[in-house]
């Protein structure tokens, strides 16, 4: 068994692609998968949803089953990740969390069924950059409208943090949750920024976005179904985990709704997706 | 451009324009867009509002980190990424960031988080360039820095025993992105071909300063070292673009036109002024000393003297001569 240091070294390397499988093998799903995240209704954040739907649309992508369970202690339970460190997925008894070592893990191990074997060599590079860049940006701007935009934090936040713990817990881990994001604000630089400066780099991730459906439609003189042609991709499912989350809820703040919702491609990519792979449940109530 | 706009960076050593990323990714959008703004290499960090250098001094107005700076230089009309077109704007911006994702971590594990690096290598560099007493403490800010950035990115604390620290997993991470940014240079002059990009000032600034660095555990110094097109890529753009800002307290083979290089400008200046005070004191000490002299009295009896010696009517030679 491994030790726990030992654990933890091996799950943030879980997207290094030579980890114990040879080059062109695939192994077998393993029977049991279970996807770990917070209480939905309950505790959810904004950027945590964002995060577990985009690897639950990634997986419906791939075909590949797996069983949900929505569990307190779900955050405790993750092994480490840059960003939100939500969801958990258990394969067997590996673990991995976050959207990037899910998927890179479900690249190395399943070739048939990864969704970008598809691509060319040198646009799985961009592709790889771009899932990274796009996840930074639209995590880091939900965590700092959660975190620092008063309203957000008081209506949104701060009951979903204490609500799994009793008094006297539930204050201090809200107290704990803050100092961490904002420890993630300052060491991504994007601690000073103010709603503007965080609204202009949405706007600068969403126009990047809907400039690439534009030129595929240009392509293809059809409507742009994905952003890498006619088959989707990973950089497709975090898009619409994140586009999604932010239509779908209520905050007291709309920035992050009206800045997304003033790229109409980007919310008909998101429900073409939502209609093909869940069943119009994400967006289907919403105009 | 308001005139007397200045950008405040730590001086540069081994031939670089700055030690510090964060200065050199300030200055390369400068010198990138040429830009008319002066550099001041003596900048006291403590004077900056947030104690953290570059920062950039219009007016009355400062301006602090990387972001603030790049916005005012797009707001002045010096972009960037003017020349390039939106493909590859776009490119510039993902690349930029993934960049900084992989090696982020890496540069402030090894320059502020590593005991023995930081002991023997940085702290040094950054107490020179503080002034006293502040030298004593400031570089310590940094390492606090580098704690956070390596739990987060890297998933350890620097405050755990060195058998924890995990520094051959970011120096792996590290090292592929070097590979692929080699790849994606290949024998161009800049990574979009002709014309610069910001991707060209973050790779630059990671890259001079860890290739040039000299410390005790830099796993990527010679992994970089095996890729020419980066070594060439970063001597060009030190050597053509930053000829004026390079600084290195090493005297270098090739004689500079300056007999001290030793000296930097300001210290020069001192060495001056010392010498114009030092003719100020004489030129007091003599006045001094003939004022003292004048309240003695010695002119007076100067002047009597002479006056007599003229003056002596010999009565008795006169009587001499009518008497004979």
């Amino acid at each position: 068994m491994e030790s726990e240091t030992g654990v933890a070294s091996a799950l943030l390397q879980a997207n290094d692609a030579q980890l114990a499988v040879l080059p062109g093998e695939s192994l077998p799903w393993p029977k049991e998968v279970c996807l770990y995240q917070p209480l939905e209704e309950l505790q959810l954040l904004l950027p945590e949803q964002a995060s577990c739907l985009a690897v639950k649309s990634y997986l419906r992508m791939c075909r590949l089953p797996y069983t949900e369970r929505q569990c307190d202690n779900a955050e405790f339970m993750s092994t480490g990740g840059r960003l939100t460190k939500l969801p958990l997925l258990r394969l067997g008894r590996r673990l991995f969390a976050e959207f990037e070592p899910i998927v890179g893990h479900v690249e190395c191990t399943q070739l048939e069924n990864a969704v970008s074997s598809w691509l060319g060599f040198e646009e799985r590079e961009d592709m790889r950059a771009e899932v990274a860049y796009v996840e930074n940006t639209f995590t880091l701007a939900e965590l700092h409208q959660c975190y620092k935009e008063s309203p957000i934090y008081v209506e949104h936040t701060q009951p979903r943090i204490g609500s799994a713990h009793p008094w006297p817990l539930s204050s201090i881990r809200r107290r704990e949750k803050c100092a961490e994001a904002l420890r993630l604000l300052r060491v991504y630089q994007w601690d000073k920024l103010n709603t503007r400066d965080v609204q202009a780099q949405l706007q600068q991730c969403c126009q990047l976005l809907s400039d690439k459906l534009e030129a595929r439609e240009s392509n293809s003189k059809l409507s742009a179904n994905y952003l890498y042609g006619q088959q989707p991709c990973e950089l497709d499912a975090l898009v619409f985990g994140h586009v999604a989350s932010i239509l779908s809820s209520q905050l007291a703040s709309p920035m992050l709704g009206d800045t997304v919702r003033a790229y109409p491609r980007l919310v008909a990519h998101s429900r073409g997706i939502d209609h093909v792979y869940h069943q119009d449940k994400q967006l289907g109530g919403l105009d | 451009m308001q005139l007397g706009s200045k950008l405040h960076v730590y001086k540069g050593e081994w031939g670089l324009p700055s030690i510090d990323f964060e200065c050199l990714r300030a200055l390369c959008l400068l010198r990138f867009t040429r830009c008319p703004m002066e550099i001041e290499t003596n900048a006291n960090p403590l004077r900056s509002g947030t104690g953290k250098l570059p920062y950039l001094q219009i007016g009355n107005d400062k301006f602090h980190g990387y972001k603030d700076i790049k916005r005012i230089l797009d707001i002045e009309g010096y972009p960037v990424d003017a020349h390039l077109n939106t493909k590859q704007k776009h490119l510039s911006i993902t690349y930029s960031n993934w960049v900084f994702t992989q090696l982020h971590a890496y540069y402030h594990y090894y320059l502020y988080g590593e005991p023995n690096n930081y002991d023997t290598t940085t702290r040094g560099l950054y107490a020179k360039r503080t002034p006293f007493p502040f030298n004593f403490y400031y570089p310590s800010t940094y390492q606090r820095e580098a704690c956070d950035v390596v739990q987060v990115l890297g998933g350890f604390d620097i405050n755990d025993k060195l058998e924890k620290h995990e520094g051959d997993y970011l120096a792996a991470n590290a090292k592929k992105c070097v590979n692929l940014l080699s790849r994606k240079l290949g024998r161009k002059v800049w990574f979009f071909g002709d014309t610069y990009s910001e991707l060209d000032a973050i790779v630059y600034s990671y890259l001079a300063i860890i290739y040039h660095i000299t410390l005790p555990n830099n796993p990527l110094q010679n992994h970089i070292k095996g890729c020419q097109n980066l070594v060439n890529f970063i001597k060009r753009i030190t050597k053509d673009i930053f000829r004026n800002e390079c600084y290195s307290s090493i005297k270098m083979t090739k004689a500079p036109s300056q007999s001290d290089t030793m000296l930097t400008p300001s210290e020069r200046k001192l060495m001056e002024t010392d010498l114009n005070t030092k003719i100020i004191a004489g030129v007091g000490a003599v006045l001094a000393m003939g004022a003292f002299a004048a309240w003695r009295g010695i002119y007076t009896q100067l002047t009597r003297s002479s006056t007599d010696y003229d003056g002596i009517d010999y009565e008795d030679d006169d009587i001499d001569e009518v008497l004979d």
